[in-house]
């Protein structure tokens, strides 16, 4: 009877030890189904978005906003090259390299939409399309006056506004993931609307002429990190959309070492052009008019991107040697 | 205590078979996507390659669709060589090659080649083409041959 007893009390024991063993079992299998799910669907979107970043890159001067899952878009690109866009990257690990394309993006995109813009970049002549992404969720406010014709040209959807520098103190936090302040006419201040906002959360930039001067948040004031020389006005939209001094160098010098591939290319089209008008002479004479003046946009991208803080592109030159051709009625540079 | 032992060996071999014959679903499900993601990429690519600025016709910077300077498209060959790393970014493992083909010439150019080692396939996708010689002012046929290695 005693034997029994115990027999039975062992009895129970073992079934608790083994259902908790088997319960176990299966639990660890739905959560590492659960990750594996969540990677896969990160990967599924990855996928699909680079096609997205494809499609929005060919077609130029359009404005897309894209509807979003529940996720966080993520985007890289340092001082290093190492340029990347992740879906929930901390979750989940995905990403999809950039290293040719130019993407001008805050470090993250949240909510239920993404707002990308395509513009030309030329040096006289197409280079590539500059893809500027953003969030309904990141505020852009616009100090003092100038850029009208950029401000306008933003895409409506943005949260964008304009105020005057005597509005700055009366600014309030809407909430809003991330600010960005645009200063044209004064050295970037500090709203104390935005103090309590994450460091990464609150950048500036200060247009001038022909530079952005760009500030990151440290606790409650604004400290300068990096200048950005303007070869082109396209890129006074690269400085607004971009996370930080950093992002915006780093897509430029991309745009620079494409400017050099295509500047090779339109550089030996020219000499194609010259010798086959010196073994095909004609009455207008086409051969005399191609000067070489593509080998200096070449030259000169490529010094830019060895040292893009001091950067000229000389296109004038190639654009009247270019209208001359089309007066001659020889076939055009470009 | 034999017949729960008994049983749970059972049970185990049971759940053993069903996660064998999940794997195994599994298995054809990410092989039939991954056809679909190469299909995808190779679209992908002939649209690139279609749209590329440094070999698309351009006639005082308006761009010409569905239309590839030939001049351009000899240096491009050249600069791709030389530069493989970069353009591997934008074309992968795949191989490009333009053929004129009305009037027949006989004439054709490797924009890019980039083989998978030991590849297994190769997906094809054919866009039809202009082939512009500025120097003569002329526009031939050509197709656009993008072959995706996988």
């Amino acid at each position: 009877m005693r034997k029994a007893q115990v027999e039975i009390q062992f009895n129970w024991i073992f079934v608790l030890i083994a259902g908790f063993i088997i319960l176990l079992f299966f639990i660890s299998i739905v959560y590492k189904q659960k990750s594996s799910a969540d990677v896969n669907l990160a990967a599924d979107i990855s996928e699909d978005f680079k096609a997205i970043l494809t499609g929005a890159g060919l077609s130029t001067r359009t404005v897309n906003v894209i509807q979003l899952p529940d996720i966080s878009i993520n985007f890289e690109c340092s001082a290093n090259g190492d340029s990347w866009f992740g879906i929930d990257q901390e979750k989940t690990g995905v990403k999809n390299r950039l290293e040719t394309e130019a993407v001008f993006a805050p470090d993250t995109i949240k909510g239920n939409e993404m707002i990308t813009l395509a513009l030309e970049f030329d040096a006289p002549f197409k280079i590539m399309n500059l893809l500027f992404v953003t969030s309904p969720g990141v505020r852009y406010i616009f100090v003092g006056n100038g850029l009208e014709d950029a401000y306008n040209k933003l895409p409506d959807e943005m949260n964008k506004e304009r105020i005057q520098l005597s509005e700055l103190a009366n600014l309030k936090d809407l909430k809003n993931y991330k600010v960005k302040l645009v200063f044209l006419e004064s050295t970037p201040a500090l709203p104390d609307a935005f103090k309590n906002m994450a460091d990464n959360d609150v950048s500036a930039i200060h247009v001038l002429q022909n530079t952005v001067d760009f500030y990151s948040k440290k606790g409650d004031y604004f400290a300068s990190e990096g200048t950005v020389v303007v070869s082109d006005p396209i890129l006074i939209y690269g400085a607004i959309f971009s996370q930080d001094f950093e992002s915006c160098f780093c897509n430029i010098r991309k745009v620079y070492k494409r400017l050099g591939y295509v500047a090779e290319i339109y550089s030996s089209r020219e000499k194609a052009l010259q010798q086959y008008f010196t073994e095909h002479p004609d009455s207008r004479n086409c051969k005399e008019y191609y000067t070489g003046s593509v080998n200096s946009v070449k030259a000169s991208a490529e010094a830019c991107y060895e040292n893009a803080e001091n950067c000229v592109l000389p296109v004038t030159q190639v654009k009247n040697d270019n209208s001359f051709l089309k007066r001659v009625s020889c076939p055009m540079l470009y | 205590m034999m017949e729960t032992i008994a049983i749970l060996f059972i049970f185990f071999i049971l759940v053993m078979f069903g996660f064998i014959f999940y794997s195994r679903i599994s298995k054809e499900s990410y092989s039939a996507e991954a056809e679909e993601i190469t299909a995808l990429k190779a679209v992908q690519i002939s649209e690139k390659a279609n749209f590329l600025t440094d070999v698309q016709c351009s006639m005082d910077n308006i761009p010409d669709e569905d239309c590839i300077d030939v001049y351009k498209l000899q240096a491009f060959s050249q600069l791709a060589a030389k530069e493989d790393v970069y353009y591997y970014n934008i074309f992968e493992f795949s191989v490009i090659n333009i053929t004129e083909i009305y009037p027949f010439s006989g004439r054709s150019w490797k924009m890019y080649d980039h083989p998978l080692p030991d590849y297994t396939d190769l997906v094809r996708v054919q866009l039809p083409v202009s082939l512009y010689y500025p120097g003569e002012d002329r526009y031939l046929y050509g197709v656009i041959n993008v072959g995706v290695y996988r």
